[in-house]
């Protein structure tokens, strides 16, 4: 890559990246004041979990107050504990940051952004989105697991077997992870899988595990052996444990001339064979380390689907919703080092919900 | 014990402190990355890394490692000034004392700015996400062709780490005061440069069209 194009990339990511754009828009007092931003939003979303902001939360750190206090209406309170601020955020809240260490807590306020980004930093969540509102000026914050509500909800430590049964809840029963989402020919109807759905089920998962497991490199396509590629790898640091994380999907691909692949629990079952022959390979290659393999499969089953079809009943969509795979053999039980498959279930929209979507 | 370890020793109370409230606690793995991070960010202002005070290898884990780290943590957690809950580390009383004097020394307070932009780094993006960028930086990015662990920021290997640098401050001055400024704009670039090179593999190898499925 040349120079001329490293810096034109250097650029453009310095041009929104909202840390360079606050320091570029206030100095110094600005990415102080940012810093005390960044160092709130996780101990909050430690205490109040981002998917219960149904509404519009705005947290402030002014840099005039006066400005700030022209910006706000409405009523507020005080509040020196984190653990005590509202879970909830139906309508809009503001978090006021104070020089106190305290915050003053506005709920169902109106805020005026022009005059609050030009005298505070701001920072905002909406559902599905979460910005730094600077000089009026919205600046994404990037996301690499996108549909995960919050880059700033950090995570604890938890299992990979926990995270895998959070990304199986948070975000592929409503497909709200946006990668993900591509894996669907129309993510509005979630019928149909497109042609090689699993390249984006793939970078999902990849990206959800990468920035949930905090002592663990995770890569994806990794070799077990010279030719053998594993969806997705992690490396535990400090000790000989790795995972090879492998996905199957089930239910129905259509290409654009209408051509059906379909799937169905065979296809699951292949899939534990193949995890099971790649551990073997794995511990051929790798006699010292103590991999343990995980089967995810990806369940996007409708019962009764055509090539016509375009809607689906709620009998129809949820129909494979609590039918669990019969593995035979049993891999999970016959074998130490086989997790049990973990089936995720996959939601269409229903023809009610189409409609109105 | 080495004057390395005191330096050591010094980065992991400077790093346990700054994020241990946000973070709820710190792992020693994000330790390691972020004392490379903060080691990284000092090169960007010049300092050699040889005056860093002690120095990383890429471990087999893949991630940046530094020997006298891990001493450090052994012994500031049996001296009882970090304590490990859950995993994690965090400060004691005696810790925070310790650290509140080292911090007025001249021996450790010149590091104060490169931790703290570590730190804020960290604060901005995941540990995740900054381990995943790392993976771009020249000296990683080099000695991930080996198995065995190889040697970090060692002379005469630093210019393709330069020339990125020369980059970042075309952007953003070396002489910036706050440096979580270039950090995360570095790191992001680094990220960036992984998504591009994935894109171009992916397209190189027709990953983006239907594999061969019978109907």
């Amino acid at each position: 890559m040349s120079d001329s194009v490293s810096i034109a990339i250097m650029q453009g990511i310095a041009e929104n990246l909202f840390v360079n754009v606050v320091h570029n828009a206030f100095g110094d007092p600005g990415t102080a004041a940012l810093r005390e931003i960044l160092a709130f939003l996780p101990q909050h979303y430690a205490c109040a979990a981002p998917d219960l902001i149904t509404g519009t939360l705005f947290v402030i750190r002014p840099l005039d107050a006066d400005g700030v206090a022209k910006a706000l209406s409405g009523g507020h309170r005080s509040e020196t504990r984190i653990d005590r601020l509202p879970r909830r955020v139906e309508s809009v809240t503001v978090f006021e940051l104070l020089d106190t260490g305290a915050v003053r807590v506005w709920e169902q306020t109106s805020i005026d952004l022009t005059v609050a980004s030009n005298s505070a930093v701001v920072y905002r969540f909406t559902p599905g989105r979460e910005d730094f509102v600077v000089r009026d000026r919205s600046h994404a914050i990037p996301n690499p697991a996108q549909g995960y509500m919050s880059v700033f909800a950090r995570p604890t430590f938890s299992s990979l077997a926990d995270e895998l049964v959070d990304y199986r809840d948070r975000l592929v029963r409503t497909s709200t992870c946006f990668l993900f989402k591509n894996a669907w020919e129309d993510h509005n109807r979630r019928l149909f899988f497109k042609p090689g759905p699993e390249d984006w089920m793939r970078k999902s998962l990849h990206s959800f595990l990468m920035i949930r497991l905090r002592d663990a490199e995770v890569l994806a396509e990794q070799n077990v052996d010279e030719s053998h590629p594993v969806d997705v790898k992690v490396t535990w640091t400090f000790t000989l444990s790795q995972a090879l994380v492998e996905i199957k999907w089930l239910g129905k691909s259509r290409n654009a001339e209408g051509k059906l692949v379909e799937y169905y629990d065979q296809r699951a079952c292949d899939g534990a064979d193949q995890l099971a022959d790649y551990l073997n390979k794995y511990r051929t290659w790798n006699p010292i380390v103590d991999a343990r393999g995980y089967l995810v499969v990806i369940d996007g089953r409708r019962r009764g689907l055509s090539k016509e079809t375009t809607t689906v009943s709620r009998e129809d969509g949820m129909y494979y919703e609590n039918r669990e795979i019969e593995f035979n053999p049993k891999h999970h039980v016959d074998r130490t080092d086989f997790d049990p498959p973990i089936r995720m279930f996959a939601e269409p929209l229903f023809s009610s919900e189409v409609a109105t979507s | 014990m080495g004057a390395e370890t005191y330096q050591a020793a010094f980065d992991v109370l400077s790093i346990t402190r700054r994020l241990e409230q946000a973070l709820d606690g710190v792992t020693r793995a994000e330790i390691h990355l972020l004392a490379y991070v903060a080691c990284l960010l000092a090169m960007f202002r010049r300092v050699p890394a040889a005056e860093w005070g002690y120095g990383f290898i890429r471990s087999q884990w893949g991630a940046p490692f530094s020997a006298e780290i891990e001493g450090a943590l052994v012994m500031l957690a049996e001296g009882g000034l970090v304590r490990i809950r859950r995993e994690t580390l965090a400060m004691t009383t005696a810790g925070e004392e310790m650290l509140g004097f080292l911090d007025g020394t001249v021996e450790h307070g010149w590091r104060i700015q490169y931790l703290e932009g570590a730190c804020d780094s960290a604060l901005a993006m995941s540990a995740g996400v900054i381990r995943d960028a790392l993976r771009q930086e020249p000296g990683l990015r080099r000695a991930s062709v080996h198995h065995e662990p190889r040697n970090l920021l060692g002379a005469g290997e630093d210019a393709a780490l330069y020339e990125q640098f020369g980059i970042l401050s075309s952007v953003v001055s070396v002489e910036v005061s706050d440096l979580m400024v270039p950090s995360v704009l570095w790191l992001s670039y680094l990220k960036e440069i992984q998504r591009l090179e994935i894109e171009r593999r992916s397209n190189e190898v027709g990953l983006n069209e239907a594999p061969n499925q019978s109907e």
